[in-house]
């Protein structure tokens, strides 16, 4: 049986990409939009009584002239046949408070989808056990250009810590680990995310990011050994992270 | 009525601390006070920046957004995001009563487009097999939410922009193109609101729906993960403070 849901927490197929891509760009549209009244709010909030001041007066420079070093964990999601266990670390340096640039290096291994299994389940006799033929990411390396329109602070349950939301733009290479009759193969690996970044302390940072990873790549033979050609898809990617911040103290921005 | 030398002294600390606090919320960042007392306004010029910033800081600051007694209207187009085999975007309505600054009541109705996506196709002309066809038609249910997180991010450094991010726990029914029973349904959520104005908010959420869907040879559960972004609208659309400052 295929039940179709049961694979949910498998890869995605183009077209369901297509419309997560086209969805990604409304939010980053919407968001501008959303965003546009606040400087008249900011102003109108302040009563006149802040009128012509800065909005931030004394920041803590969180990013500004700051390098973070992340180890990092993250898992594909909506992944087709097999979903991707990946770990590594990343590094970043603050060259301004909205613009950072660095590397991403990940590893990993990965883990049949439900998808998968039900199409073994179906096809495997009592005699014969069919395995599903598919791809893997196996190595990625990612330079990276990280965007920061939103920075402030917030309070959770009495304690107040510093946050941030982020876009990240990459572009590297994908070593792509193949089964059966599929070949390794190596990918050009541009990318795209959003994330938000929280310091419960000066130093430490946690880190919540969602990446498409766009690669090249066959993603599972036929039932009869074909292999199909290559194709650009989308690999979203969730990962946790937490940062490690140098120099470890902040400055004050007078 | 005497009153004892201990508690005399400390009603005396108290009154002093109190005292005390008022004076450092006055002279906070940047004041230059003058000997004997506040800044003085020059008398052709009136208030400097900087006096005029001292003389607004309060010890305990007016909340920039209020949420309490207040309804709230949510659009959003949403997405879901675990189906490999199908794609459901869906149509949103969220109201939503705020019983206080941080809890909340909230009724949904969702609407579900779904077609077959792209990993249909593959595995049916590859594998030969044929997934069974369970398409979301819609959910509708109530939730609760709750406010842990809110704080202030500013725009490039300068427009400052309020958020808060909220948990939902609630439960509904679902039904689907298996059948025309309503299977009932629990959800689970998280949400960020971007605060713009005193009555629009950017908002995104992500739901996971959970219920058991029969198919034909056994029963599963389901998770129905969707995505969400819309725009959420406040009534009424200001509000006034019970105090001036």
């Amino acid at each position: 049986m295929l039940s179709t849901r049961s694979s949910s927490m498998s890869s995605s197929v183009r077209g369901a990409r297509r419309g997560v891509g086209s969805s990604l760009l409304a939010l980053v549209a919407l968001a501008g939009v959303a965003a546009a009244p606040a400087t008249a709010t900011a102003q109108e909030r302040a009563g006149g009584v802040l009128e012509g001041e800065p909005s931030i007066r004394q920041k803590q420079l969180y990013l500004e002239g700051r390098h973070l070093l992340l180890p990092t964990f993250g898992v594909t999601i909506n992944d087709a046949y097999r979903r991707n266990l990946l770990g590594g670390v990343s590094y970043r340096y603050f060259a301004s408070h909205w613009l950072g640039l660095g590397l991403d290096l990940l590893a990993g291994t990965a883990v049949d989808t439900g998808l998968t299994e039900n199409i073994e389940n179906d096809l495997s006799t009592d005699d014969t056990a069919f395995d599903v033929q598919a791809t893997s990411l196996r190595f990625l390396a990612s330079a990276v250009a990280e965007l920061v329109p939103l920075e402030g602070k917030l309070m959770m349950l009495g304690a107040q810590m510093r946050a941030d939301f982020h876009i990240t733009l990459g572009f590297g290479l994908a070593s792509i680990a193949g089964e059966g009759r599929i070949e390794d193969t190596l990918s050009i690996m541009p990318s795209i995310g959003v994330g938000m970044r929280f310091f419960p302390e000066p130093w430490i940072s946690v880190g919540l990011d969602v990446k498409d990873l766009i690669i090249n790549r066959v993603l599972a033979a036929g039932f009869d050994g074909s292999v199909p050609d290559k194709g650009f898809h989308n690999n979203w990617l969730v990962a946790l992270s937490v940062g490690f911040a140098l120099p470890p103290e902040t400055e004050v921005r007078p | 009525m005497r009153l004892s030398p201990g508690f005399t002294r400390l009603l005396l600390v108290g009154a002093l601390t109190l005292a005390g606090s008022s004076a450092l919320a006055q002279t906070a960042p940047g004041a230059t006070p003058t000997a004997g007392g506040p800044a003085a306004p020059a008398q052709d010029e009136g208030p400097s920046a900087e006096e005029r910033l001292a003389a607004s800081i309060r010890v305990v600051q007016q909340r920039p957004f209020l949420r309490s007694t207040r309804f709230e209207l949510q659009l959003m187009g949403g997405l879901g995001i675990n189906d490999v085999l199908f794609q459901h975007f869906s149509a949103v309505a969220n109201g939503r009563f705020h019983l206080s600054e941080r809890f909340s009541l909230g009724a949904t109705y969702a609407h579900y487009f779904a077609d077959e996506a792209s990993t249909f196709s593959e595995v049916t002309d590859r594998f030969e097999v044929f997934p069974e066809r369970a398409l979301t038609r819609w959910y509708a249910g109530a939730d609760f939410a709750w406010i842990p997180i809110f704080g202030k991010y500013a725009l490039f450094d300068e427009a400052v922009v309020h958020f808060d991010l909220y948990t939902i726990v609630g439960g509904g029914v679902t039904r689907t193109s298996k059948s025309d029973d309503l299977k009932p349904t629990g959800t689970i959520g998280v949400g960020w609101r971007l605060i713009t104005t005193r009555w629009l908010a950017f908002v995104v959420e992500l739901r996971d729906h959970i219920y058991v869907e029969k198919y034909n040879q056994r029963e599963e559960l389901v998770n129905n993960v969707v995505g969400q972004v819309g725009l959420s609208f406040w009534l009424p659309w200001d509000f006034d403070y019970r105090y001036p400052r």
